[in-house]
């Protein structure tokens, strides 16, 4: 199936009401769901980048938005390539007028980001993968 | 009002729930734990966010992430469902001191109805029949309570204040009992609810569990819907339900219902209520109020045509009942059977991953359910996987509409009480109706020595 097939059908299937759909060709298949959300439905498992064997990755304790600087601006904000040092505030979570910080484990670089600036976050998701320090 | 409603529950409430929303137009933000990503309703919800880890404790009974989930999402109203946190007087006050709508009576109403022996007073005062017992909590004085037992009378029963689901409890035979019974509640009561508070009633040796579901919005009016006979129980747990109670003049349940109504009026109930109590030698005792949608809530849409659970968020939105009580008419008998994921010899949890599931259909059969092939049932939670729900033109027609459901009924992979339900309704004691609360419980020592 091709992108753009593949955008035809959820085109079809939202116009028709329908909020899953499964498509078989040959030994080949595809199952869509969430198509009538308001929004994308929160990913049920971790992205896959950051499920893979490979570097360690940060996940969210607690559920929040995701502030990668402080409202204040103090600071730069995460992003691949920073390093860090154990117990550093990375980022923040944000609830209301509460901001509950995300420390780093140990010391590290980041590799790459689970998630964006703003977006709402659920307990036990990916925030980021990093490199150990060595050491 | 409100335009996004956020699941606080899990299993097939939780899609009972969101299906209720869709066709009311409500968008909807189900949660999770890490341990119920499959979950049915996930797949159906606007939004899903995960609250915590797979033990209740942590995930579905958290009230601060599940108020910063609400935050986050946008939601303004939470529906609690049954269990977990939806008759938690303090959660209920949590989501309104938010600024949210909690789906289902004030915080306030929750606290006195929750704890036994205010909602006793509360309901003799209203005039619904209470069992006698001590007006209020023991003293601490032993002679005062021996006292008290020799007016109630014996058989007892010692119970916790902010005791329930069976726990917390005491018989006592004799007065030689009494006291060590006092003690010992008290010392349980402390440990389980952080409440030492107890107090006694007359126990009734082969009651039967009668209850009558209300509805009342913020108007003042009450309708109630019909009661429901829940005496096939195994450890307090109710496995059968049916309505119209067979047996009970449909006049003293009319009555009855109406002093449920008066009681709603008098402590200012909003939302969807179920009054329990027990009957017995033709007199109806209140036990408790459950103040939240009941699991057996199905059985009631049955009989009445009226969906409860849209009816709790029309009362939550400010909406007046659209119905008279002239206009209830109850018509039928219905029956649930609720399916668990269990041993049906040993009643050990059965958890697992579902790898078929084949529901039964046809006229007059409803299936309340959150299983697909593939789901795995988590062990972390109530056994409860399905409400199969047969609605027949008599009694005897709706046990055999239910036979039929369950001989048609597919689930492999786990184990279920399927088979204990087929037994059951081949009981010559259940056929023809009226058992006790204590029939099946007698049934399975006698077959399963």
């Amino acid at each position: 199936m091709t992108i753009d097939e593949i955008r035809e059908f959820i085109a079809a299937a939202q116009r028709h009401g329908m909020n899953e759909a499964f498509v078989q060709r040959g030994s080949r298949s595809l199952r869509l769901g969430g198509l009538n959300c308001e929004r994308p439905t929160e990913a049920a498992e971790p992205l896959p980048a950051m499920t893979g064997p490979g570097n360690p990755v940060i996940r969210a304790g607690q559920i929040g938005v995701l502030r990668l600087r402080h409202p204040s601006g103090a600071g730069d904000p995460l992003g691949p390539g920073r390093a860090f040092k154990k117990g550093e505030c990375l980022a923040f979570l944000e609830v209301g007028p509460c901001l509950k910080p995300v420390l780093a484990p140990e010391s590290g670089t980041v590799e790459e980001m689970g998630a964006a600036d703003g977006d709402v976050i659920g307990y036990g998701a990916p925030l980021l993968r990093y490199v150990q320090a060595a050491g | 009002m409100f335009s996004t409603v956020l699941i606080a529950n899990r299993g097939e409430i939780a899609l009972r729930i969101q299906r209720a929303c869709r066709e009311m137009g409500l968008k909807t933000v189900a949660i999770h734990s890490d341990a119920d990503t499959d979950l049915r309703h996930l797949a159906l919800a606007d939004r899903t966010i995960c609250v915590g880890p797979g033990p209740a404790a942590k995930s579905y009974l958290n009230v601060g992430e599940i108020l910063a989930a609400a935050a986050v999402t946008g939601a303004e109203a939470i529906h609690p469902g049954y269990g977990f946190l939806s008759e938690n007087a303090e959660f209920a006050a949590a989501v309104e001191a938010a600024g949210l709508v909690f789906v289902g009576p004030s915080s306030a109403t929750i606290a006195l109805m929750g704890d036994k022996v205010s909602a006793k007073r509360a309901m003799a005062a209203a005039g619904v029949p209470c069992v006698p017992g001590s007006e209020g909590v023991l003293p601490d004085d032993p002679a005062a309570v021996r006292a008290l037992a020799n007016a109630v009378g014996y058989p007892l029963i010692v119970k916790a204040a902010a005791g329930g689901g069976g726990r917390g409890m005491r018989i006592v035979r004799g007065p030689d009992e009494l006291d060590q019974a006092v003690a010992l509640t008290r010392e349980e009561a402390t440990r389980a609810f952080r409440n030492g508070d107890v107090y006694i009633e007359r126990f009734l040796e082969h009651p039967r569990h009668i209850e009558i579901q209300v509805l009342a919005d913020r108007h003042g009016n009450v309708l109630w819907l019909g009661e429901r006979d829940c005496s096939m129980q195994r450890r307090h747990q109710k496995i059968v339900e049916e309505a119209p109670a067979p047996g009970i003049d449909p006049d003293r349940i009319s009555a009855l219902g109406l002093r449920c109504c008066d009681a709603c009026r008098a402590i200012g109930y909003v939302g969807a209520g179920t009054f329990e109590f027990l009957y017995e030698n033709g007199e109806f005792f209140f036990i408790e109020m459950n103040t939240r949608v009941q699991v057996e809530h199905p059985v009631t849409e049955m009989l009445t045509g009226i969906d409860i659970v849209q009816a709790q968020l029309r009362v939550a939105m400010g909406e007046a009942l659209p119905w008279s009580q002239e206009e209830i008419r109850l018509q039928g008998h219905a029956i649930e059977c609720r399916i668990n994921a269990e041993n049906p010899v040993s009643f050990l949890p059965s958890p697992g991953r579902v790898t078929q599931w084949i529901p039964p259909g046809g006229p007059d059969v409803r299936v309340d359910s959150h299983l697909y092939a593939g789901y795995g049932v988590p062990p972390h939670y109530d056994s409860l996987v399905a409400k199969i729900i047969t609605h027949g033109s008599t009694r005897h027609d709706a046990i055999r509409k239910m036979r039929r459901a369950l001989s048609e009924t597919a689930i492999s992979g786990i184990e279920t009480n399927i088979a204990l339900h087929i037994e059951l309704l081949g009981d010559d004691a259940f056929v023809a109706g009226g058992v006790d609360i204590h029939h099946l419980e007698r049934r399975l020592k006698a077959t399963r020595p």
